[in-house]
């Protein structure tokens, strides 16, 4: 299971809690699998072509998931994973 | 926690936030008016688009009801100040920089003969801006919208001026400040911050790029937020460029208006200006052009304006989208622009939009041309400028040789820094990889 940090926006889904422990995967899979235990959640997520939306970001171990392998990077068994809206600079 | 303020109208109708009607998402189009965001969030001071897309957010104003207060014969009346349009601005009252005038902007007497067009310089790097960088307008709106709503400490990471501004206006205004820096910043830089700071540990150097440094100090105001909520039932802590980004980039439309203002009258009310900017997080270009935009709104300003943008070659993820539109964020980026080594732009599409919008453009500028701009901004026009003013004329100067900008045309340079306490050791440091090392060591000299 992964530890993912929820950004208040979306606390709503999961009744307040974060972080939630979620199946590992992908970052796509961890998506799916917050979907299942947290419907609604996805759309706010991802675009309908399934990409992140522009305005959100994920942290794995405190790695821009940008510079790792996007949708596609792998997620451990007790990796911190943190959902970030996109955090403005300047 | 009740945050309605409210004021007079003319027609003696009450508003809260000044005339902000409400907050629109830049990115999918959602409206937030202000009694939504009381209900949902309990305060209107919020930064992103929180119900959809998590954009960013835009403040909107009652602008009917300013075209009648803000007529042409009012706007010439009032006197060339920081606030000389607040309706405009989000603020009730006005608690910060009451005196600050507009800064100068000055016709250029040999670069632009040179390049073959009218050229001025919006003076950024002045001391009408008391830390005499743009950013003491975007702070100075954030630390009037906490001292309105009873914050008493601010976060913030930063490149450097926009920490040298937080840290002189918070020890104005009595609050506490905590600043967090990537540890590459200059020296001169990181006195010129610890000047204003109560104590000295208050000043966080991280081993980190600034966009790094920028989630540490987001996340850690969100963890004192977070006690402080579950002692007092409010939060005390903000981080001026992300806890209000909207109402923090309200300040700097004030660059675009001053140059509007000051140059209405000047030049034929036809004639197309071009206003250049650096590009760090986007963010200024932006609010610039809303500010104009809304003075032609209030039938205030007419002329045509092209927005342009000038990035380092190795920095450039605003001006290396403008093609495909998609901006792909840099990890820790080098450049001796310091001020603008932003690798994640949070104003970046906008820019692009901007940009798109206003028929200009941008342009990339080698590390070397940079630091012949500052060179030239000082010998030519007796202009001190951070590395950002070389930026920006390098960029002028590739526009005037490749055509974007045509001869006798009218173009506004903004030097968004100056040099004085500032740059002195990257100056000296840098030249010598350039070549400059002789006309560097005459500016120190003469600067000294």
């Amino acid at each position: 299971m992964a530890k993912v940090k929820i950004p208040a926006p979306l606390l709503k889904f999961t009744g307040n809690k974060s972080p939630v422990e979620v199946d590992s995967g992908t970052i796509k899979e961890l998506i799916d699998n917050l979907e299942k235990n947290y419907p609604g959640i996805k759309k706010r997520l991802c675009e309908d072509n399934g990409e992140i939306r522009k305005f959100i970001n994920f942290y794995v171990n405190g790695d821009d998931m940008r510079f790792l392998k996007g949708l596609d990077t792998a997620i451990k068994d007790g990796d911190d994973i943190t959902i970030v809206p996109a955090v403005a600079g300047g | 926690m009740n945050t309605l303020r409210t004021i007079q109208k003319l027609d003696d109708t009450t508003t809260e936030v000044g005339y902000v009607t409400h907050l629109e998402c830049l990115s999918c189009g959602e409206k937030y008016p202000l009694e939504r965001l009381m209900k949902e969030q309990g305060t209107v001071l919020v930064n992103i688009c929180y119900d959809v897309c998590m954009g960013p957010l835009d403040v909107k104003y009652d602008y009917s009801a300013l075209k009648e207060i803000l007529t042409p014969e009012e706007v010439e009346r009032r006197p060339n100040e920081f606030w000389k349009l607040k309706e405009l601005l989000p603020v009730n009252e006005i608690l910060v920089a009451k005196d600050r005038k507009f800064t100068p902007i000055i016709k250029s007497k040999v670069i632009g003969p040179e390049l073959g067009i009218e050229l001025y310089f919006k003076l950024d790097s002045n001391d009408e801006n008391p830390t005499r960088s743009f950013k003491d307008r975007p702070v100075a709106l954030a630390t009037n919208e906490a001292l309105e709503s009873g914050y008493d400490t601010v976060y913030v990471a930063s490149t450097g001026n926009l920490a040298i501004a937080t840290a002189y206006l918070s020890r104005e205004v009595g609050i506490n400040c905590r600043v967090y820096i990537p540890k590459t910043l200059g020296e001169v830089k990181k006195n010129a911050i610890r000047q204003y700071l109560k104590n000295p540990k208050d000043l966080i150097e991280c081993d980190l790029s600034y966009d790094d440094t920028n989630v540490k100090s987001m996340n850690d105001c969100d963890k004192v937020n977070e006690e402080e909520l579950k002692k007092s039932g409010k939060k005390k802590t903000f981080v001026p460029n992300n806890s209000f980004r909207p109402y923090y980039k309200e300040g700097s439309k004030t660059s675009g208006t001053e140059i509007a203002l000051q140059l209405k009258g000047q030049i034929d009310p036809n004639e197309t200006i071009n206003i250049v900017y650096p590009l760090g997080s986007g963010a200024l270009l932006c609010s610039a052009y809303k500010g104009i935009e809304e003075l032609r709104l209030l039938n205030l300003f007419n002329n045509p304006i092209r927005m342009w943008g000038v990035q380092p070659e190795v920095c450039s993820p605003i001006i290396g989208a403008i093609p495909k539109n998609e901006i792909i964020p840099l990890r820790n980026p080098q450049t001796i622009a310091k001020s603008i080594a932003i690798g994640n732009p949070g104003s970046g599409y906008q820019a692009l939009n901007v940009i798109k919008n206003s028929n200009g453009g941008g342009w990339k500028v080698s590390e070397k041309e940079i630091f012949k701009g500052v060179l030239d901004l000082y010998f030519k026009e007796g202009i001190f400028s951070q590395f950002v003013g070389g930026v920006t004329l390098a960029g002028i100067i590739h526009g005037a040789k490749n055509g974007d900008i045509k001869k006798g045309s009218v173009v506004v340079a903004n030097i968004t820094g100056g040099g004085k306490g500032r740059v002195e050791d990257d100056l000296f440091y840098y030249s010598k990889q350039f070549g400059y090392e002789k006309e560097a060591n005459r500016l120190l000299e003469e600067v000294k």
